[in-house]
């Protein structure tokens, strides 16, 4: 029998304050980034506008494109980026609805009859183009998306456990959901419908992850009726240790598969969800379980008849 | 116990039978070459629909395509609620008719929300074409128009209007060498139609003709005529004039035509309109051509029982469009046709003026014809949407997405060597960590992808890119059941129970913390699925059947497996 934690017995809530620390770190680095940047860097779907992406026969170096473009107007505020293969280039701008194709049409032509790029081919494999109305709308959607799942799982998860629970599961979500946003605008990607379908994955992974503990704990807090509320919570995350990253670990190599090789079209969504389950497993350990041992606590210490008169100090320090 | 193990056995061979029922379909749709299908299509036309739709469809991500939004433009119309629903569910029904007729198979189209139409368009190529056909209001009109005397009386109250208004000709944008080109305009146009005069030579004005009519100063200046220095007119017939606007002019002078002295101007009843593409002549110039025409049509398409695309065979050979009139309309078109010859007689769809033919005499016989195509693919489409009918309103795209079908057959690709070396890595993975167990959880992985892409079938549900990185996905999470109740009969087998019992208790104990788990997944997936539309929608749909397959594959399949191997050999070891 192979092991990858035997009798797994680490203490990790003495290292709670330091998950803490970090994560309230990253958390105000995140926020920091996107202050500095400016805001997050949404797609099209959410701002509007137009976007074309150009697959050339032969490899195109970037610089020869934008001189290429140089000297279209519209082009000042709009971006040219090579995407996934070496010779499929992205062009995203804003233009007044109604004028997305006529502003498409004129970039070809302007392309075709570029010195720069003569004797090069190249064929129009995708365009879009959305309304602001409809971008806003995706907006307001996509939020309100988060927040109904976040709370209908709230509701859940209280249900099923307690009050302590779900509000401990919903923090570490909302932690996992702000770091993986974090993480976006610090390596500049774009927030796109996609990436927000990403994101509400990371949700229900996260939570599926907590709750493994959670279960665990809730049963260790009926059968280990002498140990410690610390010490019951430490032993079920030690218990549920390799499951979570063996878990996480068979997630992950799907997920690197598609990263690296499943094409330039869901290259971000894949590394949403990378990130997205790193940062799960992570703060299911280090944020979630110590955040229940929190609560305990603080408020039900003293006075919680179902689990009789527990020391609340970690096991391990003793 | 033995009793409940077959009865075990028949549910999972069931599921397995039903969901190569499910497949069959699909498996024979893809195995198809494109001339197999469509020899198939050719001889039975019901067979191949029910192929069609038991096979899993692509999204337009991976198939190609385009995909639109379309609101209801009701700017210059008010719609009440009632009309406005009424107005879309004709609108649907109208592009239905005009997508059908286009030909494109398995077009989705479908109203969303009260004022929004979707309509997804697989395989398009033509993508301008596709858009103009579904959007396009298509309302037809004849349309008298204003000549003669009257028509230069408008022309020069517009000019008055706008000179005590202080409103200017701008100057010609620069065109560089154009520019002294441009001088001999007058005489190029001349010499191609008939003799040209500018405005001022036909109304026998004076004052301020310049010497030089022609060319930049004419155009450039204007003083107090700002609208007629931007209009080359050109005599047709005895009291008829074509009035032409460089192309490059005709912002300029829609602006003029705007504004609100000048529409005060002109006379009450009449409209400016506008041809369509702009004609080059020999100058090398190209201009379109400005009518003033009765704003009350004389006709409309309702009038109109049938159109078809063909050629001219009597004289130009180009492409037009014939209409065929309706009983009343050939009544109507003949009374006006009587009423009105000499006259010029517009023809107007969507307030563009596709041609303007003078009436030499009545026509009785309840036909007429639109001339001035293109291509024969444009006569084809204006034959299509005149077929289908007028939108009760134009149609706005909001939203547009278009994938080359190159583009989505390499994300297939893609996908599908990411998908095979995730499961290889994943199987791999279990059987180094679990060994025998880990073989019985990939038996339960790989059926649980079986099952999922049945499902999908079943459902009718359509596999978008977002939706394969879901079955990825899933490949990964799916072992999550497995990985749990291992997890848990390992810890049983070291507190030293016996194989059965920690197989027992690890399925036990496990099952509640995989539905706990596994709910809130779901939970997450039924709110993507409200909120998605397209791709997002077929990663939820992929995600909510993969935690529903998983849990039945991971622990009810694998479970009973082991169940049987425990009766068959009643083993003291355990190999996980």
């Amino acid at each position: 029998m192979m092991w990858l934690f035997k009798d797994a017995n680490y203490p990790f809530l003495r290292f709670k304050n330091w998950g803490y620390a970090i994560s309230i770190g990253l958390t105000l680095l995140a926020v920091a980034v996107v202050v500095v940047r400016g805001g997050l860097k949404y797609s099209i779907d959410f701002t509007g506008g137009t976007l074309m992406q150009l697959e050339f026969d032969e490899p195109v170096e970037s610089q020869a494109l934008r001189e290429a473009l140089a000297d279209m107007e519209e082009l000042k505020s709009s971006e040219v980026q090579r995407f996934g293969d070496i010779n499929d280039f992205v062009i995203r701008a804003q233009v007044p609805p109604g004028q997305e194709n006529a502003f498409r049409d004129r970039i070809e032509a302007q392309l075709r009859g570029a010195p720069q790029l003569e004797g090069k081919n190249f064929r129009v494999v995708r365009a879009e183009a959305v309304g602001p109305k409809i971008g806003d709308e995706l907006k307001g959607q996509a939020l309100r998306a988060i927040l109904y799942a976040m709370a209908l799982i709230m509701i859940y998860v209280a249900f099923r456990f307690d009050f302590k629970f779900g509000l401990a599961a919903i923090i570490a979500t909302f932690h996992d959901i702000v770091m993986s946003v974090g993480i976006f605008a610090l390596v500049g990607k774009e927030i796109s419908l996609a990436v927000v379908a990403a994101f509400l994955t990371i949700v229900g992974y996260s939570l599926n992850d907590t709750i493994v503990v959670f279960d665990r704990i809730r049963e260790n807090l009926r059968s280990m009726r002498r140990e410690s509320y610390a010490e019951v919570v430490n032993t079920s995350v030690n218990q549920t240790l390799s499951r979570t990253i063996i878990t996480g670990g068979a997630t992950l190599i799907v997920l690197l598969f598609l990263f690296f090789m499943g094409g330039s079209v869901i290259h971000d969504f894949a590394f949403a969800l990378l990130i997205g389950i790193l940062i799960g497993t992570y703060s299911s350990i280090f944020i979630a379980a110590p955040l229940v041992l929190e609560w305990h606590r603080r408020f039900e210490e003293g006075r919680a008849p179902a689990t009789g008169a527990r020391k609340t100090k970690v096991g391990a320090r003793r | 116990m033995r009793r409940n193990i077959q009865i075990r056995w028949l549910i999972v061979g069931l599921t397995i039978l039903a969901s190569a029922w499910f497949l069959w379909p699909t498996y024979r749709y893809y195995t198809m070459s494109p001339d197999q299908r469509a020899a198939l299509q050719e001889r039975d036309s019901n067979e191949w629909d029910r192929l069609t739709e038991g096979a899993i469809q692509l999204g337009l991500d991976l198939q190609g395509g385009m995909h639109l939004e379309l609101e209801l433009d009701d700017t210059g119309n008010s719609f009440t609620g009632e009309e406005q629903s009424d107005a879309i569910d004709r609108a649907l029904e109208i592009i239905r008719n005009r997508v059908d007729q286009f030909g494109v198979s398995e077009p989705l189209i479908q109203k969303v929300g009260d004022d929004r139409i979707i309509v997804e368009l697989p395989g398009i190529q033509d993508e301008e074409r596709a858009k103009t056909l579904v959007q396009q209001a298509a309302y037809l009109e004849f349309q008298l128009v204003v000549d003669g005397q009257d028509a230069i009386d408008q022309i020069r109250a517009v000019d008055a209007a706008l000179a005590g208004r202080n409103v200017r000709a701008p100057a010609e944008p620069a065109a560089g060498a154009d520019s002294s080109a441009a001088s001999d305009t007058t005489m190029a146009v001349t010499a191609d139609t008939a003799e040209g005069q500018s405005l001022e030579e036909l109304t026998g004005a004076q004052e301020t003709a310049p010497a030089d009519t022609s060319g930049v100063a004419e155009l450039a200046g204007g003083g107090d005529r700002p609208l007629s220095s931007l209009l080359q007119t050109i005599p047709r017939g005895s009291d008829q004039n074509d009035f032409l606007v460089p192309d490059n002019r005709v912002a300029d002078v829609e602006a003029m035509l705007a504004d609100s002295a000048a529409q005060l101007a002109l006379t009450p009843g009449y409209e400016w309109l506008w041809s369509g593409e702009a004609e080059t002549f020999s100058d090398g110039r190209s201009y379109r051509s400005l009518y003033i025409v009765h704003a009350e049509p004389l006709m409309t398409g309702e009038a109109v029982a049938t159109a078809s695309a063909g050629f001219d065979t009597q004289f130009t050979s180009q492409p037009i469009v014939s209409l065929e009139l309706t009983a009343d309309g050939a009544q109507q078109f003949a009374d006006i046709t009587r009423a009105h010859v000499n006259e010029r007689l517009a023809i107007v769809l969507d307030d563009v003026v596709r041609m303007a033919p003078n009436i030499n005499q009545p026509i009785a016989n309840g036909q007429a014809r639109i001339e001035g195509f293109e291509a024969v693919e444009e006569a084809r489409d204006i034959a299509i949407v005149l077929r289908a009918g007028a939108l009760p309103a134009p149609l706005r795209i909001i939203e547009e997405r278009t994938v080359d079908p190159s583009l989505g057959a390499d994300s297939i690709d893609s996908a599908k060597i990411a998908g095979l070396l995730g499961v290889i890595g994943v199987v791999a993975f279990m059987i180094f960590y679990y060994r025998a167990s880990g073989l019985v959880a990939d038996v339960a992985l790989l059926l649980n992808v079986v099952l999922i892409l049945a499902a999908l079938a079943a459902f009718g549900a359509t596999l978008t890119l977002p939706g394969i990185a879901g079955l990825i996905l899933t490949i990964g999470m799916a072992v999550d059941s497995n990985v749990l109740v291992f997890e848990r009969v390992r810890e049983e087998l070291a507190l030293g129970k016996t194989v059965r019992a920690a197989l027992d208790t690890g399925f036990d104990r496990a099952l509640v913390t995989i539905l706990d788990s596994q709910i809130t997944t779901l939970i997450a997936g039924a709110v993507l699925f409200q909120f998605g539309t397209g791709p997002i929608k077929g990663f939820a749909v992929v995600l909510t059947i993969g935690i529903v397959s998983s849990i039945f594959t991971a622990v009810f399949v694998t479970r009973t497996i082991f169940m049987t191997w425990l009766n068959k050999f009643s083993p003291t070891r355990l190999s996980i």
